[in-house]
C-alpha cells in the first residue's frame, strides 16, 4: 500500500509537469466540446485523434487521451440538460430529469450538480483503481457468461418494473425495443436475422444513430409544433445550488459512485447500465418515486457520478489483464498500442510508471474539468438565449456530422430520420423512451450470455444454479419481478387507470 | 367521454402489424437446438407479447378510452408541414450525401431550414447556411479531420 | 442516382480538361482512399495507418484512411466494389472476413472474387491455441486425444461464430476427427477473460492478445495455426510441426475494385514493396507485433483463390455441425 503510494506520488509528479499538463487541459477541453456534440462520443473523439496522439510522446498522448475520455463523459451532460439532446447513451438518463430542470429554469443548478457528481464520481474511482485495482481483478474474472447473463436479467426486469405513467405503453416500448434489439445476425446460427435483406443491419441497429434520433432530432420535431415558444421559460436560469440539492444528491450521487464502479468492472457491461442501474435505485429509494420525470435532483446526480464511475471502472480490467471493458477503452487501447504500449497484466509492473501518472493525471484531469466546466455554466445556459429557429438548425447539423462520422454511413443518417419519426410518435402518444434505449443494449447481451453459458455447459441450464453469483441474480429477478406484483398491483392498475395528460411526463 | 380513441387504435393496429412481421420472420427460424434456444426463439416469444399488449391496448384505445392521454393536437397543419419538411431534409441528405458532397448537401439543408422553418429573410438565411456550412467543414475537416463525404463535384 | 451523379461529374471533367489526354496514375491532386472495413484503432486500421503514412512519400500523394465499419467487413468491401478503378479507392482486406462474407450465400453479399482487382499482400498472422498456465494440456495432440476420449466437453474457446478463430477449429476437428464444445465470443477481450477465469478450456485467439499473458506467466500456448512458425513466439510448434495437418492464415491484402489498369496495379504493388523492405517500416510493423509478407498481385490472386476453396468448406463444415 504504502508502495503504491509512493509511486502515486511519483505518478503526480509526472501528471503536474508543465507540458503533460497542458495536454490534459486540451484534452478535457477538446472532451468536452466533442462530448456536447450529439452523436460524436469519446469513441469518435478518440479514433478523430489517433494519427496526431501517434507523433506525441507516448505520457503525453495517453494523457490527453484519458483526458478526452472522461471530457466527454462530461460534455454530454450539456447537451442533455439543456437540448433533452444525448449525445451518449450514459446521458440518456441525465436527459430525462436534467431537462424536465431545465424546462423548470433550474438548467445552471442541473449542470452544476451534474459536474460535481461527475468529479467525485470521478475522483473517488481513481483513488479505489489506484489503491485496490489488483484483488479487484478476481471480482472481474468471476463474471463469467452465466453471471453476465443473470445480472442482464436482473436489469431487464428492473427496466420492466421501472413503471411509468402507464404500465401498458411501458411493456409495449419494453417489448419493442427487446424486438429491435434481435435485429442483427443471430448467435445461434450466425445467420442474418429480421435484416429483410438490409447488409446495414447485420450488425444490429446502429445504437447511436438510435438515441439521436429517438432523443435529439425527436425532441427538435416536438418543439417545431410551435418554435416561437421553446424555452423561453429556461432563460432565467439560477446556478443555485440549495440545502435541499445537496441534502438529496449527497447519497445519490455517493450510490451511483459505487454502484457504477462495480458494473464498470465488469467487462463488457460500460456507461450506459451503470447509469440507468444508478436512477433505478434512486427511484426505488426515493419516497417520493412518482415524481420522477419531473425533474428530480437526485436522478441528475445519481446517474451522472454512476456514468463516471463506470467510465473509470472500465479502465481497471485494461489496467490489470489488457482487456479492454468497452468499446471506447478498446479504442483507447488502439491507441496505447499504436504508441508502443501493449496492455496486459504486466503493465502495472512494467509500464508502472505510465500506468501511475495515468492515473494520476485522471485525477488532476477531473479537477480541471470541474474547474474548466463550473465556471463556463452560465455561459452554456446562455445557449438558450438564442431563439430557437437559429437553434435547431444548428444542432441538427450536429447531428448529422455525428451520425455520419461514427461509421461514414448514409444509412445512419436514414436511422436518425426515421427513429427520429418514431421519437416524435412516441413523444405525443405518451410511450417512454428509456426502456428502448435500453432493451437495445441488452437485449443482444442477455441473447448472446444465454447461448454462451449453455456452450459451456453443453445445453444444462443447471449451470444457473451452480455459480452463486449466477444464482443470486437470478434470485434477485424473480423477487423484483414478483414484488410489484403481489403487494403493488391492485395500487398500481388503479394508478394506471387515472388519465395522464401528455407532456406531463416526457 | 369518448367512445374510441382513434390514435391509440391505429397505433395498436400498427404494432400488431409489428408483431406479426416478426412472428412470421421467427417461424422460418429454428425455435428450438440441442444447446437451447435457437435463433427464432426470443423473436416469436417477443411477437407473441407484443401481440398480446397491442390486443391490451387495442381493447383500452376501443372500450376504456377516457384512460388514454387526449393527444394535444396542434391545430395549425404548418406545424405537421414543418415536422415533414425537417424528415424530408433529413433523408434528402442521407440519401444524396455522399454523390453530392457535404458542402452542398449542408447548404442547402441550413438553407431550408433557415428560410422555411425559421422563416428568416432569405438573404440572411442564405447568408447563415453558407457561414455555418464553412464553419462545420473547418471545424470537423480542418480541426478535427473528420473524414467527411467530398462528392462527385470534390466539394 | 449514383450513376447519374457520376456521369455528370464525368462529363463536367471531361468539358474542363478535354484537351488533355487520360492523367497517368497517381493524379497528385486526388488522394487515394483507403476504405479500412473495420473501427479505428483495431489492428486493420492500424496497418492500415502505418502502410498509408509510408506510401505517402513513396506515391507523392496525399492518402486519406476512411473506416467504414460493420457486418464482418461486408459495408466496407460493397463499398469498395462500387468504387471507380482508378486506383484512387483502395481497401485493406482482412481475407478470411472477405472470403466469408462472399461465400456465405445467406449474407447475400454484392460481390465474390471477380469483383476486385489484386494488387498486394501485406500481412500474414495466424491464430494460436492458448490454455491456462497449469492447463494438463501439453500439446494439440493432448487436446485431440482428451476430445476423442469425450466428445463435445472439451470447451473451445474463439473471438465469434464463423469468424477466423471458429473456423480453424473446425479444421482441426475435422483434421482430427473429434468433436469440440465451441465458445463463441464477441472478440478478444472477453475470450482472453474467460481463458483466464476458467470458463473455457483453450482459447482460439490472436498471437498480439495473448503474448503479454504468456509473458505473465498465465497462459501458455500450445499450438501456432501458420503455415511457419512466428517470429515473435520462435519456440511454439505449428499445428503441422505436430504432425497435424492444418494451417489457417489470416491476411492483410491491399486491394481495389475490379477493372483495373495493369499499369496502376504495378505501380502501386511495387510502391507497397518498397515501403514493406524498409527497415524502419519493418521496426514499425514489429512494434505492432505484425508480420509482413509481400506477394504482387498474380501470385496473391492465386493465394486468394486457393484460400477461398478451403473457407468455402470449412464454413460448410461449421453450418452443418450446427443442424
Amino acid at each position: 500500500m504504502s508502495e503504491n503510494l509512493s509511486l502515486l506520488l511519483s505518478g503526480f509528479g509526472n501528471a503536474l509537469r508543465l507540458e503533460n499538463l497542458v495536454f490534459a487541459f486540451a484534452g478535457c477541453f477538446l472532451g468536452t466540446l466533442v462530448g456536447m456534440l450529439p452523436g460524436l462520443g469519446p469513441s469518435a473523439a478518440i479514433a478523430i485523434l489517433l494519427p496526431i496522439t501517434a507523433a506525441m510522446d507516448p505520457t503525453a498522448a495517453i494523457v490527453m487521451l484519458a483526458a478526452i475520455y472522461y471530457g466527454c463523459q462530461y460534455g454530454d451532460t450539456i447537451t442533455a440538460v439543456l437540448f433533452n439532446t444525448p449525445g451518449t447513451g450514459g446521458a440518456a438518463m441525465t436527459a430525462v430529469e436534467g431537462h424536465m430542470m431545465a424546462k423548470q429554469g433550474r438548467a445552471g443548478t442541473a449542470l452544476a450538480i451534474a459536474a460535481i457528481a461527475s468529479f467525485v464520481g470521478g475522483t473517488v474511482t481513481v483513488g479505489l483503481l489506484a489503491m485496490i485495482a489488483l484483488p479487484l481483478t478476481s471480482l472481474a474474472l468471476n463474471f463469467g457468461p452465466p453471471e453476465f447473463f443473470a445480472l442482464i436479467v436482473l436489469s431487464l426486469v428492473l427496466v420492466v418494473t421501472l413503471g411509468s405513467s402507464s404500465i401498458l405503453r411501458g411493456l409495449i416500448t419494453t417489448v419493442f425495443g427487446l424486438i429491435l434489439a434481435m435485429v442483427g445476425t443471430d448467435p445461434v446460427m450466425g445467420l442474418p436475422r429480421l435484416t429483410f435483406g438490409q447488409m446495414h443491419l447485420l450488425d444490429g441497429v446502429a445504437f447511436i444513430p438510435v438515441i439521436i434520433g429517438l432523443f435529439g432530432v425527436g425532441e427538435i420535431l416536438k418543439n417545431l409544433e410551435d418554435p416561437t415558444n421553446s424555452f423561453r421559460e429556461a432563460v432565467v436560469s439560477k446556478l443555485r445550488i440549495t440545502r435541499d440539492d445537496a441534502r438529496r444528491s449527497a447519497p445519490a450521487i455517493a450510490r451511483g459512485t459505487v454502484l457504477g464502479f462495480l458494473i464498470g468492472i465488469i467487462p463488457g457491461m460500460g456507461t450506459i447500465p451503470a447509469a440507468f442501474m444508478s436512477y433505478v435505485t434512486e427511484k426505488r429509494l426515493s419516497r417520493t418515486p412518482e415524481r420522477f420525470g419531473t425533474g428530480m435532483i437526485e436522478g441528475v446526480a445519481g446517474p451522472e457520478s454512476a456514468n463516471n464511475a463506470a467510465a473509470n471502472g472500465a479502465l481497471l480490467p485494461l489496467l490489470t489483464l489488457g482487456i479492454p471493458g468497452s468499446g471506447v477503452v478498446a479504442i483507447l487501447m488502439g491507441a496505447l498500442m499504436m504508441n508502443g504500449i501493449v496492455p496486459g497484466p504486466l503493465m502495472f509492473e512494467e509500464q508502472s510508471d505510465l500506468v501511475w501518472t495515468l492515473i494520476a493525471s485522471m485525477y488532476v484531469g477531473n479537477v480541471i474539468l470541474l474547474v474548466l466546466n463550473l465556471p463556463f455554466i452560465p455561459m452554456w445556459v446562455s445557449i438558450l438565449r438564442i431563439p430557437y429557429s437559429f437553434l435547431f438548425p444548428v444542432i441538427l447539423g450536429f447531428t448529422i456530422v455525428g451520425a455520419y462520422s461514427l461509421a461514414n454511413s448514409q444509412f445512419d443518417l436514414g436511422l436518425i430520420a426515421v427513429f427520429g419519426l418514431i421519437g416524435y410518435i412516441m413523444r405525443k402518444l405518451d410511450f417512454p423512451l428509456v426502456p428502448i434505449i435500453m432493451t437495445l443494449i441488452l437485449g443482444p447481451m442477455m441473447e448472446g450470455g444465454l447461448r454462451r453459458s449453455l456452450e459451456m455447459s453443453q445445453g444444462d441450464f443447471t449451470i444457473f444454479l451452480q455459480r452463486p453469483i449466477t444464482a443470486g441474480f437470478l434470485t434477485l429477478a424473480v423477487v423484483f419481478l414478483l414484488l410489484p406484483l403481489m403487494s403493488g398491483v391492485r395500487r398500481r392498475l388503479k394508478r394506471a387507470s387515472t388519465p395522464v395528460s401528455p407532456g406531463e411526463t416526457d | 367521454m369518448r367512445h374510441m380513441h382513434p390514435t391509440y387504435t391505429i397505433t395498436a393496429i400498427v404494432l400488431l402489424l409489428v408483431a406479426g412481421v416478426v412472428g412470421q420472420q421467427a417461424v422460418s427460424m429454428r425455435f428450438y437446438t440441442v444447446l437451447g434456444p435457437g435463433a427464432g426463439f426470443f423473436p416469436a416469444i417477443l411477437a407473441a407479447i407484443l401481440a398480446l399488449l397491442s390486443l391490451g391496448l387495442l381493447y383500452q384505445a376501443i372500450f376504456k378510452a377516457d384512460t388514454l392521454p387526449e393527444i394535444g393536437f396542434v391545430a395549425d397543419p404548418l406545424a405537421y408541414a414543418r415536422i415533414g419538411t425537417v424528415l424530408v431534409a433529413l433523408m434528402a441528405i442521407a440519401v444524396f450525401i455522399e454523390d453530392l458532397g457535404f458542402r452542398p448537401m449542408m447548404a442547402l439543408f441550413f438553407f431550408v431550414m433557415f428560410a422555411v422553418l425559421g422563416r428568416h429573410r432569405l438573404l440572411l438565411s442564405a447568408a447563415l447556411a453558407l457561414m455555418l456550412t464553412f464553419a462545420y467543414h473547418f471545424f470537423f475537416k480542418g480541426l478535427l479531420n473528420v473524414p467527411l463525404p467530398s462528392g462527385a463535384f470534390g466539394l | 442516382m449514383r450513376n447519374f451523379f457520376k456521369g455528370l461529374a464525368l462529363a463536367a471533367a471531361l468539358w474542363s480538361f478535354a484537351p488533355a489526354t487520360a492523367a497517368a496514375f497517381p493524379d497528385a491532386d486526388k488522394p487515394i482512399t483507403i476504405i479500412v472495413p473495420f473501427s479505428p484503432g483495431g489492428t486493420t486500421d492500424v496497418s492500415a495507418r502505418t502502410l498509408a503514412e509510408f506510401l505517402e512519400p513513396e506515391l507523392g500523394v496525399s492518402f486519406e484512411v476512411v473506416n467504414r465499419p460493420g457486418a464482418t467487413t461486408q459495408i466496407g468491401s460493397t463499398a469498395l466494389s462500387q468504387a471507380e478503378p482508378d486506383g484512387h479507392t483502395l481497401s485493406l482486406a482482412s481475407l478470411p472476413s472477405l472470403v466469408m462474407t462472399y461465400v456465405d450465400e445467406a449474407r447475400q453479399a454484392p460481390y465474390d472474387r471477380s469483383s476486385f482487382t489484386p494488387i498486394a499482400h501485406y500481412i500474414s498472422g495466424a491464430n494460436l491455441l492458448a490454455v491456462q498456465a497449469d492447463s494438463p494440456y501439453k500439446s494439440v495432440n493432448d487436446l485431440v486425444e482428451a476430445a476423442r476420449k469425450k466428445p463435445r466437453t472439451i470447451r473451445m474457446g474463439t473471438v465469434g461464430l464463423m469468424s477466423n478463430g471458429h473456423l480453424p477449429g473446425i479444421a482441426l476437428e475435422d483434421i482430427a476427427g473429434v468433436q469440440f464444445a465451441f465458445v463463441h465470443f464477441n472478440g478478444a477481450a472477453p475470450l482472453v477473460a474467460a481463458l483466464l477465469a476458467g470458463d473455457v478450456d483453450v482459447a482460439i485467439n490472436g498471437t498480439q492478445t495473448t503474448i503479454p499473458h504468456i509473458k505473465a506467466g498465465k497462459m501458455r500456448a500450445i499450438g501456432f495455426f501458420g503455415e511457419r512458425r512466428t517470429a515473435f513466439l520462435p519456440d511454439l510448434p505449428t499445428l503441422r510441426d505436430q504432425q497435424i495437418d492444418v494451417a489457417a492464415p489470416s491476411s492483410f491484402a491491399v486491394i481495389g475494385p475490379a477493372g483495373m489498369k495493369a499499369e496502376t496495379v504495378e505501380i502501386l504493388s511495387n510502391a507497397i514493396k518498397t515501403v514493406i523492405a524498409k527497415p524502419e517500416f519493418q521496426d514499425r510493423l514489429t512494434a505492432l507485433s505484425l508480420e509482413s509478407n509481400f506477394m504482387a498481385a498474380d501470385e496473391l490472386e492465386a493465394y486468394w483463390a486457393a484460400f477461398e476453396k478451403r473457407q468455402a468448406r470449412l464454413i460448410e463444415l461449421a453450418r452443418s455441425a450446427q443442424q
